[in-house]
């Protein structure tokens, strides 16, 4: 794509991007760690993933006053103004992406008993689906890619599908099992945030296919 | 920074000091010229007025006439001034008049008077007839002689017979409103401007009524209608030229075609105004040009897009605009008409004439031709009489210019 | 190109492959577009790209260039303006136009007003003329301005108050189609929001064609915009569209800045 007449416009739009960029790695990370120390229960990891949650809204609040001044000083239109207030709401998102880690992080360390729990292994394997998902997405909004976002989309149908047998699987062992009714509870919540990361991460693909093309994807199966 | 930007170095300075002393120079320089040309304008004014006063005057002599014992009338229901001076004529009114110069002068007043002298006496008599009835003084125009002789020249038998006359009080020069409602004559004492002026008057007429709207039409046809070819090229260099031509070679062509066309108009102002129309047209339209040129075009293109049409552009807007232009140009080109003098001595302008020109086509002469006809009388009466008639000639200038100016200041407008 | 985006019946100008040639240059390549009656349209693009040139073809400006030629076919209400028997003085009364530096008549400001109806006949008597000339003042958001001073020159006014002077004059000849080249370009901030406002309030009841180099001012002022480039008319769409989506890559590159 050409570059814009005036410089300056260029160096903003990429110093936006960059921060949407940075943004999706720490997240990324953040979900990746909270996973780990799921499965290790190391508790220094999770303090961690919950102490650097505030780098990800400081980003978030730059996002936003990037956003704003570009638009204040630029007048974008058409695929700029798209992609600029596109990367201010997938600026909230990742910031709520990493909010849904800091809480697995939270959980894990009061999980007990983790290597008994069966379903624990299916846990990981959701969240590195989802970690995928985010992972993808950013990748697509780098290049500009509705065709990568869509399929990103169509990914989270297997997020959904996990999370209902783990669903099912905790069911059953809390009731065959009362006493590990609390862990596995957390493990429930743990299960539901990688969900609703996976939906996070369907709300980003969708805006970058808007900014990329100028509509939201049609006629997907969610 | 260790070096000075360009223009703070000392050596910029001193260039600046070259371009202002430059720019003194040139001041100086065009107010010096200035001023050379009022001194040279104030100069010839001053000599002209110095040299013309006296030709607004003429030797006059104080003569009593006692009509109570001459039985003179003046019948009633006479149709004018004339046909009552004929019939006082008629009834020896001269030899009254004479009579009486000899009775107050001494002997041989009758020559001292002018021989016209009685003229004056019937027309205040035809004016007043109850002047018949009583005994009048009347300021009579000296004679010619007597005239000569007052002012130092001339006769030596008559100097001390105008000594006595001018010491008795009886003989004076005096403000001679004569001059402007007279025509040429062969006495100096009798001359007057007035034939020359009616005629200078009746040609101008006829130039302007001939060459303003002709050129003004042939400027707005060429700069609004015409296509840009060569031969509206050819055009405007024919007229440019036209400006430059000589004015004696107009007065070939008057004669040439103009009376040719009226053999019987010989020195008419018809014949005139037509030559020196063609000579002041190519001025206007040149100035015309370029006054409608410099009207904007951000105007035309305003009345078009209302829907005015090309005639309705023209006349509306452009022609007001150009108004002013056109106007300097009439008056540079009528000025300059006012002082030819060659092209009327071609067509016959130049023939002694006597009585004021009745209309378009009668006989006249103009105020540069009579003027340069007196210039070459021998008669020292004359000198100061041409002077005159060239003070008339500048006030007439002045007035006709006035009046443009005037007219042009009216319609000057802001754009 | 023509897009099928009207929604009445019968647009009020309507152009076919309108071409114009300045000699041999050829300077609008073309260009189809229908002008609708109820919204306004405008034309963006870099300079020299033919819009202000295809603009004066509407109400046949052109003519009056010796050597420019029009081509296709231009149609008001149906009618060819060019071909068919319509008077080009008459065109020019219900086609109007206001320029890009406001040109008032030296002459006083209700005479400005006054001379459109008055030429065309459009009043009988002062008192009409006086109702034609305030209406198009008030019309023209200059009557409270300028009602104690009809009398004064109409190049005494400031900038802003002489181009909507140059409305109001354009208005008093109750025209059908207003078209505007870059009215704006020679005014200050507010005085440009007024004549935008001024626009706004006019829509609907002109159909209104404006050309402007400020892709914001089309963006704030019309409702359907088209882009032309080196001639041709690239897109035609409406305007909220032609900003946020544009089709053509052209139009992209030039709203966006990236053209040049």
């Amino acid at each position: 794509m050409a570059e814009h007449t005036v410089k300056a416009f260029d160096e903003d739009i990429t110093r936006l991007r960059g921060l949407i960029a940075e943004m999706g790695g720490l997240a990324e990370v953040a979900i990746e760690e909270a996973m780990q120390a799921l499965v290790t229960g190391d508790a220094e990891l999770a303090k961690a993933v919950v102490a650097r949650d505030k780098k990800l809204d400081a980003l978030e609040s730059e996002v936003d006053a990037m956003a704003i001044r570009t638009i204040a000083l630029r007048a974008p239109m058409a695929d700029d103004l798209r992609e600029i207030i596109a990367a201010l709401k997938i600026g909230g998102v990742l910031e709520r992406i990493g909010d849904y880690a800091k809480n697995i992080a939270k959980r894990a360390p009061r999980i007990e008993g983790r290597n008994r729990f069966e379903p624990l292994t299916l846990i990981p394997a959701m969240g590195e689906l989802a970690a995928g998902m985010v992972h993808d997405v950013l990748t697509a909004f780098a290049a500009r890619d509705p065709v990568l976002a869509r399929e990103v989309i169509e990914r989270d149908n297997k997020v959904d599908a996990f999370y209902d047998s783990i669903f099912r699987n905790l069911v059953s062992y809390m009731v065959e099992n009362p006493a590990t009714i609390s862990s596995a509870a957390e493990l429930l919540f743990v299960a539901r945030n990688i969900e609703r990361i996976g939906d996070h991460a369907t709300n980003v693909a969708e805006m970058v296919h808007f900014a990329a093309v100028g509509t939201y994807p049609e006629d997907i199966e969610r | 920074m260790t070096e000075l930007a360009a223009t703070r170095t000392p050596a910029f300075e001193a260039r600046l000091k070259k371009r202002y002393a430059a720019e003194r120079r040139f001041r100086l320089a065009g107010l010096g010229a200035i001023l050379f040309s009022v001194a040279v304008l104030l100069f010839l004014l001053v000599s002209m007025t110095m040299n013309g006063i006296g030709g607004f005057q003429r030797a006059t002599v104080k003569v009593p006439v006692d009509f109570t014992a001459v039985g003179l009338t003046v019948p009633s229901g006479l149709a004018d001034r004339a046909s009552a001076v004929r019939t006082l004529e008629s009834q020896g009114l001269p030899d009254v008049v004479r009579f009486s110069a000899e009775q107050a002068l001494g002997e041989g007043g009758g020559k001292l008077i002018g021989a016209d002298a009685w003229r004056v006496v019937a027309e205040q008599v035809a004016d007043n007839p109850a002047l018949l009835q009583e005994k009048t003084e009347f300021a009579l125009p000296a004679s010619e002689d007597l005239a000569t002789a007052y002012g130092g020249e001339g006769q030596a038998e008559l100097q001390p017979v105008a000594r006595r006359l001018a010491a008795e009080g009886k003989l004076a020069d005096r403000f001679d409103p004569g001059f402007l409602t007279r025509s040429d004559a062969t006495d100096p004492q009798q001359v007057g401007i007035w034939g020359a002026l009616k005629g200078s008057m009746l040609t101008m007429l006829v130039t302007l009524v001939l060459a303003f709207p002709i050129g003004v039409s042939a400027a707005l046809y060429l700069e609004e209608y015409a296509k840009r070819n060569r031969w509206t090229d050819l055009i405007e260099v024919s007229i440019n030229n036209l400006a430059a031509v000589p004015s004696i070679i107009f007065g070939l062509l008057g004669l040439a075609v103009f009376l040719a066309l009226f053999p019987n108009m010989r020195s008419a102002p018809l014949i005139g105004g037509m030559t020196l129309a063609l000579m002041t047209m190519p001025v206007i339209v040149i100035s015309g040009r370029n006054a409608i040129k410099a009207v904007p075009p951000s105007i035309r293109d305003g009345a078009m897009a209302l829907g005015a049409s090309p005639v309705q552009v023209v006349f509306h807007h452009v022609l007001p605009l150009a108004l002013p232009g056109i106007l300097t140009g009439t008056i540079i080109g009528m000025a300059r008409a006012l002082g030819e003098t060659a092209p009327l001595l071609m067509i016959g302008m130049r023939a002694f004439v006597a009585t004021p020109p009745g209309g378009f086509t009668d006989p006249a002469t103009v105020l540069p031709v009579q003027i340069f006809l007196w210039s070459d009388e021998i008669d020292r009466g004359f000198v100061e009489r041409t002077s005159a008639a060239i003070i008339v000639l500048l006030v007439f200038l002045l007035v006709m210019n006035g009046l443009a100016i005037y007219l042009r200041n009216r319609f000057e407008k802001k754009w | 190109m023509v897009t099928d985006l009207t929604t009445e019946t019968q647009p009020k100008m309507r152009t076919r492959d309108v071409s114009v040639f300045y000699g041999d240059k050829q300077a609008v390549d073309s260009v189809s577009i229908d002008i609708p009656t109820e919204d306004v349209t405008a034309f963006i693009g870099p300079s020299g790209c033919g819009k202000s040139t295809f603009l004066r073809a509407l109400n046949r400006m052109n003519d009056t260039i010796a050597s420019a030629r029009v081509e296709g076919c231009i149609e008001l209400d149906g009618e060819d303006i060019y071909k068919s028997k319509m008077d080009v003085v008459q065109l020019r009364a219900r086609v109007g136009m206001v320029f890009q530096k406001p040109n008032p008549f030296p002459k006083s400001i209700y005479e400005n007003i006054a001379y459109g109806p008055r030429i065309h006949g459009l009043a009988e008597g002062k008192a009409q003329l006086d109702a034609i000339v305030e209406k198009s003042l008030r019309r023209a958001g200059l009557w409270e301005e300028v009602k104690d001073r009809l009398t004064d020159s109409g190049t005494a006014l400031s900038g802003g108050q002489q181009q909507r002077l140059c409305i109001a004059r354009a208005i008093a000849v109750q025209p059908e189609v207003i078209l505007m080249d870059e009215p704006c370009s020679a005014l200050d901030p507010i005085a440009t929001a007024k004549i935008e406002e001024l626009i706004d309030e006019l829509r609907g009841r002109y159909a209104i064609v404006i050309v402007t180099h400020s892709m914001q001012q089309a963006a704030r002022v019309s409702q359907r915009t088209a882009f032309f480039h080196l001639g041709k008319m690239v897109e035609y769409g409406h305007t909220s569209d032609i900003f946020t989506n544009p089709r053509e890559e052209r139009t992209k590159d030039y709203i966006t800045g990236r053209y040049g």
